[in-house]
C-alpha cells in the first residue's frame, strides 16, 4: 500500500481557515492527508505544539496564517515570526528534520493557494517517507501504545 | 583584592546599609562555593578569586531573599550580565541592590548601587569581540554534521539527561516560579527521564531563554551528566544575532527578542 502521510496543520482562524474553507466552497480538490487544527491566531500556535504533533504521529506540519499586516490583532503573525526563526535554527540543530515542517501565509481570498501549499506538502513528505526517527521515540516511551 | 572587598562588605553591614551580602567562601577540596554573610563577623569567611565562577544573580529573583531587603552582591563579569538583563525584565527593584565588582586597577573594588550606574558599568565593560570558546568550538562541529548525525548526536545526550532540572535551578533568568514542565493540565512534557520528554524539555529552555540567555554558561557548568547545554543556548543567541543583528547593549536592555518584532523582518522560509 502507498504510504499516506498524516499532515497536521496548525491554521489561524482569520486567514488560512477562512482560506480552507473557501478552497472547499470552490470546489478546488486537494489531498485529504491534512488534519486542521485552528487556532485564534498564529501567535497562540505554540512551538510546543509542533513538536507534539510529531510526537502524536505527524509526519509532516503546516502552520500558515494572515499575511504580514493582515494580522487580525495588528501584531501577532510579526511575533510568531520571530518566534519560528528561532525555533526552526533551534530544531534544525538538534537533528529534527525541517523540511517537514512547512510554513506559509494563506489569506481569506487565497483558496487556490491553500491548495497548493496541501498538495505540495503531501507530495514533499511522501517523498521523505513516514517521519520513523522521531516516531519511534514517541513508541519507545510509552511502549508501543501509538 | 579580596581585603578591599572584604571592607566594602563589612562596612556594608555594620552600617546597617544591608541586610546581608551574597559572596564567596571555600569550599571543599579547591573550589569556592556560594555564601551569605548576614553579620560583619561571618566576613572572615569570604573569599574572591578567578575560581569564584558560580553565578550569584540567581539567588536575586529568590523570595525569601528579597524579603531581606536591601543587600550587596559580590559580581563577576557573568554575573553583572545577568543582572543588567533582570532589571530589563522588572525583576530587581529599584536602589535595592549594591553591586561590588572588581574594577580594572589592581585591588579596585567598585560599588555601584543605581541601575544607571550598573548599566553604563557593564556596557564599558564588555568586550567588543569574543573569542571562540570550547562552546563555539562544539557547536561548529555539530554544524558541520549531517542532519542524521546531529540528530543521532543528540538523541545520545538527551538520553543521558536525568531531568533533575540543575540547569533550571542554576540559572538566573529561569526565574518562574510555576514552570511548563510541571504543568499537568495538560501534561506538555512527560516527567520521566526519558529521551522523549527530555529532547522536549531542553528544546523549551532554550527557547523560553530565547533573547534573554546572558550566556554565562551556569547550566552546562550544573549539569551532573556534562550534557553541554550552552551549545543550545549559545545557537539561539547566534540565530538572534543573525536574523535580528542586535548590539550586546540592545540584547541586555532593550525588549526582548521575542516579545517584540520589526515589520520587514527578513526570513527565507515562509511560502
Amino acid at each position: 500500500m502507498d504510504f499516506e502521510p498524516k499532515i497536521v496543520a496548525f491554521v489561524c482562524n482569520w486567514c488560512t481557515y477562512a482560506g480552507a474553507d473557501l478552497t472547499g466552497t470552490s470546489r478546488i480538490k486537494y489531498p485529504v492527508n491534512v488534519r486542521i487544527v485552528r487556532f485564534p491566531c498564529t501567535g497562540r500556535i505554540d512551538f510546543m505544539l509542533l513538536l507534539k504533533a510529531f510526537d502524536e504521529g505527524a509526519d509532516g506540519i503546516i502552520v500558515s496564517g494572515c499575511h504580514p499586516n493582515d494580522c487580525h490583532y495588528t501584531s501577532g503573525n510579526f511575533h510568531a515570526r520571530r518566534r519560528w526563526m528561532i525555533f526552526r535554527n533551534l530544531i534544525d540543530f538538534v537533528g529534527i528534520d525541517i523540511r517537514r515542517v512547512a510554513f506559509s501565509w494563506v489569506s481569506a481570498a487565497e483558496g487556490a493557494k491553500w491548495a497548493e501549499v496541501v498538495t505540495d506538502t503531501v507530495g514533499k513528505i511522501k517523498e521523505l517517507g513516514p517521519y520513523s526517527e522521531y516516531h519511534q521515540i514517541s513508541k519507545s516511551f510509552d511502549g508501543g501504545a501509538k | 583584592m579580596i581585603k578591599a572587598m572584604k571592607n566594602k562588605s563589612l562596612e556594608l553591614l555594620t552600617s546597617q546599609e544591608v541586610r546581608v551580602v551574597i559572596g564567596y567562601e571555600k569550599g571543599t577540596k579547591c573550589s569556592t562555593r556560594p555564601s551569605f554573610f548576614f553579620l560583619p563577623e561571618d566576613i572572615e569567611r569570604m573569599v574572591f578569586d578567578e575560581e569564584c565562577k558560580n553565578n550569584l544573580a540567581v539567588y536575586l529573583t529568590k523570595e525569601n531573599i528579597k524579603n531581606y531587603g536591601r543587600l550587596a552582591i559580590i559580581a563577576n563579569d557573568k554575573t553583572l550580565q545577568s543582572i543588567v538583563k533582570l532589571i530589563s525584565e522588572n525583576q530587581i527593584r529599584e536602589d535595592n541592590l549594591f553591586v561590588l565588582t572588581p574594577g580594572s586597577e589592581d585591588g579596585q573594588v567598585i560599588v555601584l548601587n543605581s541601575i544607571e550606574e550598573i548599566k553604563s558599568f557593564v556596557n564599558k565593560s564588555i568586550p567588543s569581540q569574543k573569542e571562540p570558546d570550547s562552546v563555539d568550538e562544539l557547536v561548529a562541529r555539530i554544524r558541520k554534521m549531517s542532519r542524521e548525525e546531529r540528530w543521532k548526536y543528540w538523541q545520545d545526550e538527551f538520553a543521558r539527561c536525568i531531568r533533575c532540572y540543575a540547569c533550571r535551578a542554576a540559572c538566573p533568568l529561569c526565574y518562574c516560579t510555576r514552570c511548563t514542565v510541571e504543568s499537568s493540565q495538560p501534561q506538555w512534557v512527560p516527567v520521566a527521564s526519558h529521551v522523549l520528554g527530555n529532547m522536549e524539555w531542553h528544546i523549551i529552555r532554550a527557547m523560553h531563554m530565547s533573547g534573554r540567555c546572558t550566556d554565562c554558561g551556569a547550566c552546562a557548568e550544573a549539569c551532573p551528566v556534562n550534557i553541554n547545554l550552552q551549545a543550545l543556548t549559545r545557537v539561539v543567541r547566534e540565530s538572534i544575532q543573525d536574523e535580528f543583528n542586535l548590539t550586546t547593549e540592545e540584547y541586555l536592555e532593550g525588549n526582548n527578542v521575542l516579545s517584540s518584532f520589526k515589520p520587514n523582518d527578513n526570513e527565507t522560509f515562509i511560502r
